[in-house]
Order: C-alpha cells, then sequence, then structure tokens
C-alpha cells in the first residue's frame, strides 16, 4: 500500500499516469492502456488475508484468482457466490474493476452484491476504508480509474452441491420463453448455447451433445426431497414451453468444462468475438435474428446474468480463403449489432477500450454523473487510468483503419 | 535462433497460437516471482519476439532465465486453453541456451558427470549397487540376467543415501512377488532424464541408445522403475528419440502393483493405521497421465484411512523440485514448496506418500522446514510394509 501511494505521489508530481493491472484478462480491450503511462503489476498482492465464518465474509488482497480463492474456501466446505469462467486467471480486484457478472449472478448477484468493503488508494494518495454500495458505485465498473483497490472484504457461501438439468429446444424463441420461465425453480445458474455451437463442441472437443439449442440450469440442492422437486417443476416448464429434456449422462463433462469453452478458438483459422448483454423481454427477436443478419452459423453461447437479461458471447468463425474486406465487412456487421443490441436497451458486459463512452449504458446516466464528479475530486491531474471509460474515441471504432480492423479481427477482443 | 531437429517443433506457430486467456497463471514459479516476464503467457511472447526481432542481451537473459526458473510440472500445458505445447517448447529453448553457452555453471557440471560416470552425481559407476552392501540384499544373481522383467533404480535411488530405501524396498516387494526381474547394475546408465530437460539431444540420445542395447541383449520385455522421471523419460522421450526400435513395455512401480493385485499375485497382508494421503508426482500426473493405479494400490491396504489433498490428480501442486530448478534456483524451490507443504499439512495425514525420489527429497526438506508431524515414504516403501515385509528381513533370492 505504501509503495501505490508513493507511485502516486510521483505521478501526480510528473504527469505520468498510472494504469493497474492484474490478471490482465478483461474483455473488450480493458487489459489495454489508453494513454501511455506507467503499469502497476499487482499480481503479488495475491495474500487471502481472512476467512470469516462468524459474518460469512472472506478478506483478500485484490489480485487472488477466483481460482485460489476457490480452494481456500474448499477447504472448509464454503464456496464462491459467483465467478467468472476465467476463474483460473481472472483477479477479484480485476473483476471489480471491470463490473463482472458469471456463473453464479443469477443467485448472488453481480460483484458489486457480494461486496463488504473495500480498501483503496485513491489518485490523491489518501487510503479509504469503504462499507457502502454507493461508494463501492466509484470503483466497479470502473476500470481502475478511481484509485487502486488494495483490499476487498466479500461475502461466500456454503458449498452446497451442484445439481444440473439439461434440455434442449429446435427453435430458439421457444428457448428464451423457457429460460425467462427459470426463475421459478430458483437456480443458480442458467447457461445456453445455440446449435451451431453445440455442433462446433461435439465436432472439436467431442461431446456427444444432441443438435438442438441446450440449455443447462444449475441449482444448489441439500436434500433428495429438494432434488426431486426441483426436477419436476423443470419438467414441468420445458414441456409446457415444447422443449426436450435430455438425459443427465450427456451433461457429464460439459459443465466441469465450462472454463474450457474458449479452447474452440484454437480450431479456428480466424474469428470474431463478440458479447453483449440484452434484456429477456424484447431480446428474443434480436436473438434471433443474428444468423440472418450476421451469419447463418454464427455461434451463441449465453448466461442469464438476471432473471430479465442474459448475457451472450457471439463467435464467428472466420474463412481462410475469405479476402479481408470480407471478414472486416464481418466484424462490422458483429460490432453493428452489438450497437443495435445497446439501442434496444442492451449494453456491453465491460466498457474496457471499445466501449468506453457507453458506462452510462450498463450503470444509467446518474450513476455516471456521480463517478465523472468524484473522478474530478479525487483524481485533478487525472493520472489514473486516464481516459478509460470515457474516451470518446472508440466510439468511431467502425471507422478506424482497414488495418487496425484486421489486426482486432485476429484476435484482439 | 538456431534450428534443431530433434524434436522438429514449429515454436514460432505455436507461439501465436496463444489467446492471452491467461490461465497458465497457475503455474507455481510465476505465482511466487510475479513478473510477466515469468508468467508462461510472457514467456511465450518473449520467444516470439526472440524469433522475429533482434533481442538485446538482457532481453535474452531474462528469457532464458524463465525458461530455467520452471520446474516442467505441466500445469500450464494441462490448463493451457489453445493445447500449445508449453513444456517442449521451453526444452527447445533450453536447447537454445545450450546453443548459445548459456547453462549454468551447475547444469555444465552434472552434464559432465554423467557423460563420465553416467550418473548425475559423478560418483563410480561401479558403485551403482553398492547400497545393497548397507542394507543386506545380495543382487549378484539378478544383475544382467535374461529376465522378461528389468528393474531400472534410476540414479538417485542408487546412490542417494536418502533414496536408498526406494531401492531396497522395491527389491524387497518385487521378490516377494516373484517377479522374475533382472538389474543392469554397472551397465544401468542414467535414462537421461535431467540432460533431455536441459535440451541436451546429443547426450541423451547416446545414453538412450546405450540403455536400448543392454535392455536388448537381456531379452527384456517390461521395464519397471519406481521414478517417476525415469519413467517420464522412457515413456515420452526414448520413443521420440529411438523410433520404432524402442518397444519395451514401461511400467511405473506403482502400475505394476496395482497389475499385480488384480492378478491375486500380491496381498496386502498388514492394515495400517495411520491416515494417508498422495502426492501425485508431476511427470506422472500430467505428463504421463498415471492417475489411477497408485491410488488403487493405496485403496487396497486393509482398512486403509485414505484422503486426496486439496489438489489432486491432472491439478495436483508441484513440490519445486523438478524440471532441474534444484540446479537452478534452489531458493525459488523452497518457495514453490511452501504452498504443497500448507496443503499436507491440512490434510492432517500420518503419511504423506510419493512415488518419484525427487518429490521424497524436496516434500521431506519442506517438512522438515515446517516441522510438520507427518512421515513422508515412498510408495515403495508403504507396499512393502503393507505386505508385511519387515525391515530388517534377511535376504532370500
Ligand atoms: C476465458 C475468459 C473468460 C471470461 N469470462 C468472464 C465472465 O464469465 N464474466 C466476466 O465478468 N468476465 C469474464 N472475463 C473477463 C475477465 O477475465 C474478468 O472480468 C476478470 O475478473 C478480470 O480480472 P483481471 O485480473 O484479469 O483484470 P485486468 O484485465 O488486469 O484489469 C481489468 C481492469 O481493471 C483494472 N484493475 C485491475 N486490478 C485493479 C485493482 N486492484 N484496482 C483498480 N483497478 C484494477 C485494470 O486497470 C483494468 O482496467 C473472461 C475472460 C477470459 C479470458
Ligand atoms: S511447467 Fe510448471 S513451472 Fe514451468 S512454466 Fe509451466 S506451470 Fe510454470
Ligand atoms: S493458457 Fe495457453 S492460451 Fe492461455 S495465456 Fe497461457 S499459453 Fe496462452
Amino acid at each position: 500500500m505504501e509503495d501505490i501511494k508513493k507511485a502516486f505521489e510521483i505521478a501526480n508530481k510528473t504527469k505520468i499516469p498510472l494504469i493497474p493491472r492484474a490478471g490482465a484478462t478483461s474483455g473488450h480491450g480493458g487489459t489495454l492502456v489508453y494513454k501511455k503511462g506507467i503499469i502497476v503489476d499487482l499480481t503479488k498482492l495475491n495474500r487471502i488475508i481472512d476467512i470469516e465464518l462468524m459474518d460469512q465474509s472472506v478478506t483478500v488482497e485484490p489480485a487472488v484468482t477466483f481460482h485460489d480463492l476457490e480452494k481456500a474456501l474448499t477447504m472448509q466446505s464454503l464456496a464462491l457466490c459467483s465467478y467468472p469462467s476465467s476463474i483460473y486467471s481472472g483477479t477479484i480486484g480485476g473483476w471489480i474493476a471491470q463490473g463482472g457478472e458469471g456463473i453464479g449472478s443469477l443467485k448472488y448477484g453481480s460483484i458489486i452484491d457480494l461486496l463488504l468493503g473495500l480498501e483503496v488508494v485513491l489518485p490523491n494518495g489518501s487510503v479509504k476504508y469503504y462499507t457502502e454500495k454507493e461508494d463501492f458505485e466509484m470503483f466497479v465498473g470502473a476500470q481502475g480509474t478511481t484509485g487502486i483497490i488494495t483490499k476487498i472484504k466479500m461475502k461466500f457461501r456454503f458449498d452446497i452441491p451442484l445439481k444440473h438439468i439439461a434440455f434442449t429446444f429446435d427453435n430458439f424463441t421457444d428457448m428464451l420463453k423457457g429460460l425467462s420461465r427459470c426463475r421459478e425453480v430458483e437456480p443458480f445458474s442458467v447457461w445456453f448455447l445455440n446449435k451451431h455451437k453445440v455442433d462446433y463442441l461435439n465436432k472439436t472437443l467431442g461431446y456427444i451433445l444432441p443438435s438442438r439449442h441446450l440449455v443447462i440450469v444449475s441449482k444448489e440442492i441439500s436434500y433428495d426431497e429438494e432434488e426431486k422437486e426441483f426436477r419436476e417443476k423443470i419438467y414441468k416448464i420445458v414441456r409446457e414451453e415444447k422443449g426436450q429434456l435430455i438425459s443427465d449422462y450427456y451433461i457429464q463433462g460439459i459443465w466441469k468444462a465450462r472454463f474450457k469453452i474458449f479452447s474452440i478458438l484454437k480450431e479456428m483459422d480466424n474469428y470474431i468475438l463478440g458479447e453483449v448483454s440484452i434484456p429477456l423481454d424484447y431480446g428474443a427477436a434480436y436473438i434471433e435474428n443474428l444468423p440472418k443478419k450476421i451469419d447463418r452459423k454464427i455461434l451463441i453461447e449465453g448466461t442469464m446474468v438476471s432473471f430479465s437479461t442474459v448475457s451472450i458471447i457471439l463467435n464467428l468463425v472466420l474463412k481462410t480463403d475469405q479476402s479481408k474486406i470480407k471478414q472486416y465487412k464481418k466484424f462490422l456487421k458483429v460490432y453493428k449489432w452489438i450497437l443495435k443490441a445497446i439501442k434496444i436497451g442492451g449494453f456491453p458486459s465491460a466498457t474496457g477500450l471499445w466501449f468506453g463512452g457507453y458506462y452510462h449504458t450498463i450503470y444509467g446516466k446518474e450513476r455516471e454523473e456521480k463517478l465523472l464528479k468524484f473522478k474530478k475530486e479525487v483524481d485533478k491531474n487525472n493520472i489514473c487510468n486516464p481516459d478509460k471509460v470515457w474516451s470518446p474515441k472508440v466510439k468511431q471504432l467502425p471507422l478506424i483503419s482497414l488495418k487496425t480492423a484486421i489486426k482486432i479481427i485476429g484476435g484482439l477482443f | 535462433m538456431t534450428n534443431t531437429n530433434d524434436f522438429p517443433l514449429s515454436i514460432e506457430k505455436y507461439v501465436q497460437q496463444c489467446i492471452y486467456c491467461g490461465y497458465c497463471s497457475v503455474c507455481p514459479t510465476y505465482k511466487e516471482i510475479g513478473w510477466e516476464s515469468n508468467h508462461p503467457r510472457g514467456i511465450l511472447k518473449q520467444i516470439e519476439k526472440y524469433i522475429n526481432e533482434d533481442t538485446s542481451r538482457e532481453e535474452q537473459k531474462t528469457l532464458f532465465q524463465a525458461v530455467f526458473d520452471c520446474t516442467l510440472c505441466g500445469a500450464c500445458q494441462n490448463i493451457c486453453l489453445s493445447d500449445i505445447p508449453i513444456i517442449d517448447i521451453w526444452i527447445q529453448m533450453r536447447k537454445e541456451a545450450f546453443d548459445k553457452g548459456l547453462w549454468k555453471q551447475e547444469l555444465v557440471q552434472v552434464t559432465e558427470f554423467v557423460k563420465t560416470t553416467h550418473n548425475i552425481y559423478g560418483l563410480e559407476p561401479e558403485d551403482r549397487l553398492k547400497w545393497t552392501e548397507y542394507v543386506n540384499i545380495n543382487l549378484n544373481r539378478r544383475v544382467k540376467k535374461n529376465k522378461p522383467v528389468l528393474f531400472f533404480f534410476g540414479c538417485q535411488a542408487s546412490y542417494s543415501g536418502k533414496m536408498m530405501k526406494i531401492a531396497e524396498s522395491a527389491v524387497k516387494v518385487l521378490r516377494k512377488a516373484k517377479v522374475d526381474f533382472t538389474v543392469l547394475g554397472e551397465d544401468e546408465w542414467c535414462c537421461g532424464s535431467p540432460i533431455f530437460l536441459g535440451g541436451g539431444f546429443d547426450l541423451g540420445k547416446s545414453l538412450a541408445k546405450h540403455n536400448l542395447e543392454e535392455i536388448k541383449k537381456l531379452g527384456i520385455k517390461t521395464l519397471v522403475t519406481a521414478c517417476s522421471g525415469c519413467y517420464r523419460t522412457f515413456k515420452n522421450v526414448y520413443p521420440n528419440i529411438l523410433g520404432e526400435e524402442w518397444n519395451i513395455e514401461v511400467l511405473h512401480f506403482s502400475e505394476l502393483i496395482s497389475k499385480l493385485i488384480k492378478e491375486g499375485k500380491i496381498e496386502f497382508k498388514k492394515e495400517l493405521s495411520e491416515k494417508i494421503t498422495y502426492k501425485d508426482p508431476c511427470e506422472l500426473v500430467r505428463h504421463t497421465g498415471v492417475i489411477q493405479a497408485p491410488r488403487d494400490v493405496i485403496l487396497n491396504i486393509k482398512n486403509v484411512r485414505y484422503e486426496e489433498l486439496i489438489s489432486n490428480k491432472e491439478n495436483a501442486l508441484c513440490c519445486g523440485g523438478g524440471g532441474l530448478l534444484k540446479i537452478n534456483n534452489r531458493p525459488l524451490v523452497e518457495q514453490v514448496n511452501d504452498r504443497l507443504m500448507d496443503e499436507i499439512a491440512y490434510s492432517e495425514a500420518d503419511i504423506v506418500v510419493n512415488n518419484c525420489p525427487l518429490c521424497l527429497d524436496t516434500i521431506s526438506l519442506g517438512v522438515k522446514k515446517k516441522n510438520l508431524n507427518v512421515e513422508v515414504i515412498d510408495m515403495t516403501e508403504l507396499v512393502a510394509r503393507a505386505m508385511g515385509i519387515k525391515e530388517k528381513e534377511e535376504d532370500k533370492d
């Protein structure tokens, strides 16, 4: 902490920006630097300080990875409430700063709902310990523009085993209707893959999943009766929404492999990835139209991040024989459709670099104004990850040079 | 960068395959060092630069130090989203370091020892079976005989006083189980493991050729070893180096015992009351996929009280001793080892069973340093105990 204070002192004197960095895994260019400066590598701040059973809290340094925390919790029959699928490399501080949502968020909320305390070194060199949600808001999703988080107190859950039920749908409309009813079973997570993604997984990773749109609902189950009730309710929903239950046998392995799904990228010579969250109510038509508007074979994977919102990852495999111009056009189409999702009430999963200027679509205008005011107060010299989150330049992404875009297509996403 | 044909591997292609997911941050040495230059992802980036651009002496030093500050535990490769053969790339870079004269003096010394004395300690080749004299075992009738099975002791079990128990227990178990085995004595040459791990393919190949010749002479069908380093070398490296000529079945001691149990040729007469845990050696679990056999052996012990370590099987923690790290960066070995000690302490086991002399040594040191109340033994010793073989059993062959 003293080192970080000192670093801010120097930065304020020299006007050289400081850019916090932890696991360097965040999406949409979240790891990238907007303005030249000094990288503050936080990875050595990786101690688990305390696990407190009485108030069900754990206190950690910011660069503890979810994987390491999970292991420490497992030793005491405890578990993570929610976590990103980058569990092995994503850090808790990084997840706060990029405003994470992930597996388990459906039941336990996004990272802000788990926070109990945040220690932050502010850009003006002062150290503050916050315990209120409205203060957390100044750091969650702020991409480290308002200070460097040095200690985190957050909730954990008791390690109640998860049971998974899987079912398939022939068309997306039915599937989305099915998803909207999942709240009836109070799930831990709901995860879905479109038919093309299922086919791709079967082809590349050797699964034998039925070639239809697939949904996996997971729930914490403590006793047999509870499981029975869970199954009965799901069976009813699936039948009513024209779905097809599939045997547990099919999904053995795929739940375990949820962290490794991105490994299909290695099978692709070139690809485009995009991610956006959309409201379920009027997002159905949007998702349904994606194959028509972007590409017939677009791969879609999604998770419900709340009962009214799904986060979807769009993945387009580019053919090597396609001209660079054609590839670029595809890229623009994906980007356009992500912007379209934002227009209909959706939002990017994080601002990162590509969605600078879209903070308000995620957190609302009021919070953005508060954040801007706070930033001005604590960072008069604008030396803490400057221009990230708000940079207007990225709005012009579709207009950037072809070469840059091709590079992005090549995997910078 | 010089071209190597020994393990043809398109390093350039693979380094570009990295998608920067960072999963390889599970790396035990990176966790201790903390710099991106030691993160497998960061090392790949440095290699990419090294291949494609002019790099300064300083940059090269950082890169080569990083590929040696590694236990070759395989945790990165095991988890890699892009299936990049990281270990092979590191080894190829180590060869590059050798070609550039950047090997550490200690590694050059070990290589010299192996070249001249055929063991890693530089001790007399004719003393390979000297240990038998200390434990009152006579192996004369088994040295270089035409037999179906060869037991390969490895340099550590043959020469190191700390590891002698492994050799002794293995021999007693094999005899009691009536395995028709021979040993090579003076003609057992270092399998080449440390040499290959350093990227010294030429010397390694000559060792492999010698061992193959001896094996062929005796008509051996199956090679058994209790050393996971030797096992990995025979299983993964020899077929690459020697091609089809290497058609020997290779079994780890625990695989053989598991097989003998299934065939009813071994019986565990003695009940062990201690709580047991098992540390998977990286070279067995991630390099060669030996996971179940050791567990089958332990679980066959009467009324056994067995518990897994928190990180087990493919996710087992590294003890820190592998990949020549002991030669290249001793303090780092201890740091890596500390994390494993926390898990061993948490297990509250009375016995931690190992399956590799190197792990046995490293874990024993860690247990001593942390003052843990746990006995560290090798699988050979556990099996001997479970079979009711007495410590001072008289020599019968
Ligand atoms: C395969 C894969 C799957 C993923 N799945 C998910 C998912 O399911 N859900 C999800 O939300 N994300 C996901 N992500 C994105 C990302 O991994 C996570 O959000 C992760 O938690 C980010 O942490 P990090 O340590 O990598 O942060 P970094 O990328 O290092 O940093 C992210 C931002 O936070 C700032 N920052 C980092 N640490 C601090 C700190 N201590 N104080 C202040 N600012 C800081 C940085 O300046 C940067 O702006 C995934 C990424 C990958 C590669
Ligand atoms: S082999 Fe092990 S020590 Fe070496 S880089 Fe990979 S994870 Fe790290
Ligand atoms: S796990 Fe593999 S793909 Fe991911 S960063 Fe490490 S080397 Fe690259």
